[in-house]
């Protein structure tokens, strides 16, 4: 009797242990993902900034606090990503003398004024925030290969839209730059 | 009689490995160019055209920061990321994309997809003390690196055309009145026939 009571707690001990050692290992793989984050979600429409990038993120903090209309980018093109999109958006901004505002370049769809349609509300407006998935936190940075013809054609089409040319053309980031690769 | 027969066909055997040498030593892709050993590419008729004598021969003689190019991009290629056991993608000529150069009236420039525009040369073929070339050190056989030019050049060298061009011209050429058409094309390069 006593000895099946001491054996019954004993068991209890087990389980409580494991379950303890489960949760803890848990918790230091989901505390360990958060901190690896490669991205940072931003107001209003919560796309994805890269705090991967050295030059967009000095010291793994974004150089924006917010991704609207009206942000003003201290370095350009910057990066927004909607997951659910193949590559990351290049944002840049559109010259004072044409009423400024927040420009965005996509493969496809080309240069366009930021956000896109469907983070905004097509009657009143407001933003349509995206949802992101749950595991945006373990999300890679956008490898070298894929930027590595994206944003020179980015840059360049920029350019030629606003008449951008000479140092202020080269003052724009190059893949390099945003992936913080060492000189050549 | 049996024995003249095997010496005749060992003879025959040397005479055809003499003659593959010399079609490969014929066949070479690539000059390396002082003071820096990057490489020119023979293979392109409008950067290296044909001699007197038919042979191909680069436009220049070095390629420094005061050479002056006669046409425009020229293209470069460094073969350290080349191996011996052949391109694995992307590029004909290797897994590094060459670099086009360009003229400005500061020196030559030249395009790296990832580092954009920069003057020649990069940092590296310059000791950073002394600022004295420091050539590359080329391997055997970079001579041959295939260029592939009797395909169509790939997507990406099409591409690094366009993008090089339009980079330099935005940089540099509108404000140094450099003409777009005069800045030779992917297809030109690569000895294309008309479209």
């Amino acid at each position: 009797m006593f000895h099946g009571r001491k054996s019954r707690r004993l068991s209890l001990f087990t389980t409580l242990a494991f379950t303890l050692l489960i949760v803890s290992c848990l918790s230091l793989v989901v505390i360990s993902s958060v901190e690896a984050a490669n991205w940072q979600p931003m107001p209003t429409y919560n796309v994805l900034w890269p705090l991967w990038s050295p030059a967009l993120s000095p010291g793994g903090v974004p150089l924006v606090t917010d991704v609207t209309k009206n942000t003003i980018l201290p370095v350009q093109p910057g990066l927004a990503w909607d997951p659910a999109q193949p590559l990351p958006w290049a944002l840049y901004n559109a010259p004072a003398t044409l009423g400024g505002g927040l420009l965005y370049f996509d493969q496809i769809y080309g240069l366009n004024t930021w956000p896109p349609k469907y983070m905004q509300d097509p009657v009143t407006g407001a933003p349509v925030p995206i949802t992101l998935p749950l595991t945006w936190t373990l999300l890679l940075p956008t490898s070298l290969a894929h930027l590595e013809y994206y944003i020179p054609l980015a840059n360049a089409t920029y350019a030629l839209t606003y008449g951008i040319t000479g140092p202020a053309f080269l003052s724009l980031l190059t893949p390099a730059q945003i992936w913080g690769l060492p000189p050549i | 009689m049996f024995r003249e027969k095997r010496y005749l066909v060992i003879l025959l055997f040397v005479l055809a490995i003499v003659a593959v040498r010399v079609s490969v030593v014929e066949a070479q892709n690539w000059v390396a160019l002082p003071p820096y050993n990057i490489l020119w590419p023979l293979w392109s008729p409008v950067l290296s055209p044909p001699n007197a004598a038919g042979s191909p021969t680069p436009l220049v003689t070095s390629v420094t920061r005061n050479t002056i190019l006669p046409v425009q991009p020229a293209l470069v290629l460094d073969p350290t990321w080349w191996t011996l056991a052949g391109p694995a993608t992307g590029w004909p000529m290797g897994e590094q994309p060459p670099w086009l150069l360009y003229n400005t009236p500061t020196g030559l420039v030249f395009f790296d997809v990832l580092y954009g525009i920069n003057p020649w040369p990069p940092a590296k073929y310059l000791d950073p003390t002394t600022g004295a070339p420091i050539p590359i050190s080329l391997l055997a056989g970079y001579s041959l690196i295939d260029p592939t030019p009797a395909t169509l050049p790939t997507t990406q060298a099409i591409y690094l055309f366009d993008l090089a061009n339009l980079s330099y011209l935005l940089a540099y050429g509108n404000a140094l009145g450099v003409s777009p058409s005069s800045l030779l094309t992917a297809a030109q390069v690569f000895g294309l026939p008309p479209i």
